[in-house]
């Protein structure tokens, strides 16, 4: 028995770039995975808690039925594409391609605007002394530094490192708040009623960006399809668990608060922190808002990064957004976190909601451009 | 992009002591609220002076404790005065117990939502109700045992909570209980044992022995009991108002029925005897058109103790009779300590229907049935 020699001919380059890819297309999907709890974590903090009331946990499960249709759409359409370029690039005339990724750099910029102005309301209700106007140019800071420089691959694979150590650092965390919640308080199981729940569901489509996740891969080579498979269905599992492990979260709300516990003046991050204001493990709250500040960091920096890959039209792992368009992007979300105000929550709460139109437009004209396509080649056979 | 996650994540834990330093601010342990001759209220609070200088002759030092009060018209004016008298920053994420003096949450019931506002407030911080002025009440709460206030009181809310003689009030747990509609809250009582009270010339009348027979609150307590503080017996809330008290049985009582606890020492003329559950107890609500009728069923294990004889028959009776006045009591102080608003909530599917049904004033007509079983082992 030779021990020194691996299972796999790891030294193998074919083997290497074979592993690289389903090791990249694997860990970009937990990458939007959390960027999708992370932004369903916050809708259910902005919008859900005071609105859909005790079952907002069945508005989280509804959303299932849409992002399904949603992802499968996305990843039939990927399989149209043959080039090495991104989907829309590849199925549409350039120009319109390049539109529409511009049209979906916009949606991830109010992402990301989104997700930093929930992460400062969170540092700004943590760190009462820091000055306000302060901390959302920190966090942007300290995005731009870690994403300049080629980092946003480092992102993409600390998303992937991160990925179950956060899912468990919460689960854990959150189990010490849970004897003191009780189930009544699912009761009345429609809450507001049934048309509440819808609402809330149809809110929440406006985070389902994340799923049209095929839309940034490069077109798949025949050699690596294999190896971007197994990365898929190991992302597309990720998806999954993220979008059921928000359900869990939003039933831990109800569980933990009653349905009139929280009231519209209560900003994002003290929403966030109920949990934390019940339970009564200084251990468990320290770890709960360790990982939901990391879990936040890492969507924003991920929304950040991949509005500057589409504006600039470098979706592929081979290249990467340029230093100057990651700085202007950040520096535009920021005035919105340094002014947030309650006026400017409701703005954003009749806003988020449109930020799936850019998505379905390209997938609408790609599906046309796509069968435009087919028809072409069948013509030519 | 993970050194800069670290290097943020040990920002976020040093700030506390980077910002401020410990004698940089003051960490309140104990905060009570009084209402004045005059009508207006009066805010009190206890912190560690970290002071070695401990002048006998200095009243607000003696103890290593010092004691700052503020009075204003309203609750809100006198802590803004309060923190602006205060020699530092008045920190509360320490406060370890609020003396609400009961006059004052009769006339503002709001005041417990108020005190949920203070910034920094614990919520974890014991609520408790006075029947005596909070200030002496502050005054005479020393660390009996040990040196620190702070985890004398801890450990003495821990103890009377696991006996069940006080309910566990914790500022966010009766927040919970008002906002959420379901449940009434019942709020620890406090108050100086009869000695300190004499020593006050507060003449009040003493209980002999504790047993549920008699109304045993604190301030009616034994006179010898080594600690000068008692906590004993709950205020029983409707909604956000005080109602009425319950005595240290009838809290346990309902900490028994509520499951909080999981045995009950019971008096009967024979001798005590101790009670726990081979089933339940289980609390249900009966629904007959309109009427509701308040059920409650247990099978328990008694055990005798001290030497007791058992009649069964007639512990059985006693007990029912005991629940059964329970329940009468808190449906005549309009409170659903046992939560059974919680179970009623299960009939109504949204919370427009539930509102509508007012669950409150037909929890007040209800009828009840109470349904013990006991039976007896001998160790």
């Amino acid at each position: 028995m030779k021990l020194t020699q691996t299972a796999t001919q790891v030294h193998s380059p074919s083997s290497q770039l074979h592993q690289r890819w389903e090791a990249y297309v694997s860990d970009q999907y937990k990458l939007s995975a959390l960027s999708l709890l992370a932004q369903l974590w916050l809708s259910h903090s902005l919008f859900l808690t005071d609105r859909v009331s005790t079952p907002s946990y069945l508005s989280m499960l509804l959303i299932l039925a849409p992002a399904s249709a949603l992802y499968l759409w996305t990843l039939l359409l990927s399989r149209q594409v043959k080039k090495d370029t991104g989907i829309l690039t590849a199925l549409l005339p350039r120009m319109l391609g390049r539109g529409l990724e511009w049209l979906i750099a916009l949606s991830l910029l109010t992402d990301a605007v989104f997700l930093l102005c929930g992460v400062s309301s969170l540092l700004g209700d943590i760190l009462p002394t820091l000055r306000h106007y302060l901390i959302a140019p920190l966090i942007a800071l300290f995005a731009a530094s870690s994403l300049m420089r080629n980092q946003p691959f480092a992102l993409i694979r600390l998303a992937g490192f991160l990925f179950f150590p956060l899912l468990a650092g919460i689960t854990l965390s959150s189990a010490s708040a849970l004897q003191e919640g009780s189930a009544a308080h699912f009761f009345p199981l429609l809450g507001k009623g049934a048309s509440s729940i819808c609402m809330g569901t149809v809110w929440l489509c406006g985070n389902l960006g994340s799923i049209c996740l095929p839309l940034l891969m490069p077109g798949e080579e025949a050699a690596l399809r294999r190896m971007r498979q197994k990365g898929k269905r190991r992302g597309m599992l990720a998806l999954l668990a993220c979008m059921l492990f928000s359900a869990l979260i939003s039933a831990m709300y109800t569980y933990l608060l009653s349905p009139y516990a929280l009231s519209d003046a209560a900003s994002v991050g003290m929403r966030l922190l109920m949990p934390v204001q019940i339970s009564s493990s200084i251990p468990g709250w320290s770890l709960y808002v360790c990982a939901l500040i990391l879990l936040l960091l890492i969507a924003y920096s991920g929304s950040v990064s991949r509005c500057a890959a589409f504006f600039s039209g470098h979706c592929t792992k081979e290249k990467h957004a340029p230093d100057w368009l990651i700085a202007i992007v950040i520096l535009f979300t920021v005035p919105c976190a340094v002014f947030y105000s309650h006026r400017l929550q409701n703005l954003l709460i009749d806003l988020l909601p449109y930020r799936i139109i850019p998505y379905l437009i390209s997938l609408l004209f790609t599906s046309a451009g796509a069968a435009f396509q087919w028809i072409k080649a069948r013509k030519q056979a | 992009m993970k050194k800069m996650i670290c290097l943020l994540l040990c920002m976020l834990l040093f700030t506390g002591c980077a910002s401020h330093g410990t004698e940089e601010q003051m960490m309140v342990v104990l905060l009570g609220i009084d209402r004045t001759d005059d009508g207006s209220v009066k805010v009190i609070v206890k912190a560690p002076s970290f002071s070695g200088n401990s002048d006998p002759s200095s009243p607000s030092s003696g103890d290593g404790y010092l004691t700052l009060t503020a009075s204003a018209h309203s609750f809100s004016a006198a802590l803004t005065l309060l923190h602006a008298t205060s020699p530092r920053n008045l920190n509360y994420s320490q406060t370890r117990q609020i003396l609400l003096n009961q006059d004052v949450l009769r006339d503002d019931p709001n005041i417990i939502h108020t005190l949920g506002q203070i910034s920094g407030m614990r919520s974890q911080t014991t609520l408790s109700i006075c029947k005596d002025p909070a200030e002496d009440v502050m005054k005479a709460e020393k660390p009996v045992i040990g040196t620190r206030l702070s985890r004398y009181i801890d450990t003495t809310l821990e103890t009377g909570i696991r006996e069940g003689f006080i309910p566990d009030s914790t500022l966010i747990r009766v927040l919970t209980h008002q906002g959420g509609g379901y449940q009434d809250a019942l709020i620890a009582l406090t108050g100086l044992s009869l000695q300190d009270q004499q020593n006050q010339q507060q003449q009040q009348q003493a209980a002999p022995v504790f047993n549920q027979s008699t109304q045993h609150t604190a301030g009616n307590m034994p006179t010898v009991s080594g600690k000068a503080i008692q906590w004993m017996g709950s205020a029983a809330l409707n909604g956000n108002l005080l109602t009425g008290y319950l005595s240290g049985f009838e809290t346990m009582l309902c900490h028994f029925l509520t499951k909080n606890i999981g045995s009950m020492s019971f008096e009967t003329p024979h001798g005590v005897l101790s009670c726990t559950p081979r089933y339940g107890p289980y609390l249900s609500l009966h629904h007959d058109g309109d009427a509701y009728t308040l059920c409650i069923r247990a099978d328990l294990n008694v055990l005798p103790i001290y030497g007791a004889s058992v009649d069964l028959a007639e512990a059985d009776k006693s007990l029912t009779l005991v629940i059964t006045q329970l329940l009468h009591t808190l449906q005549s102080l309009r409170s659903d300590a046992l939560g059974f608003g919680r179970i009623a909530v299960r009939n109504y599917l949204t919370l427009d229907a539930w509102e509508s049904s007012r669950w409150k004033e037909q929890y007040i007509r209800a009828q009840t049935d109470v349904d013990i079983r006991l039976t007896l082992v001998n160790e």
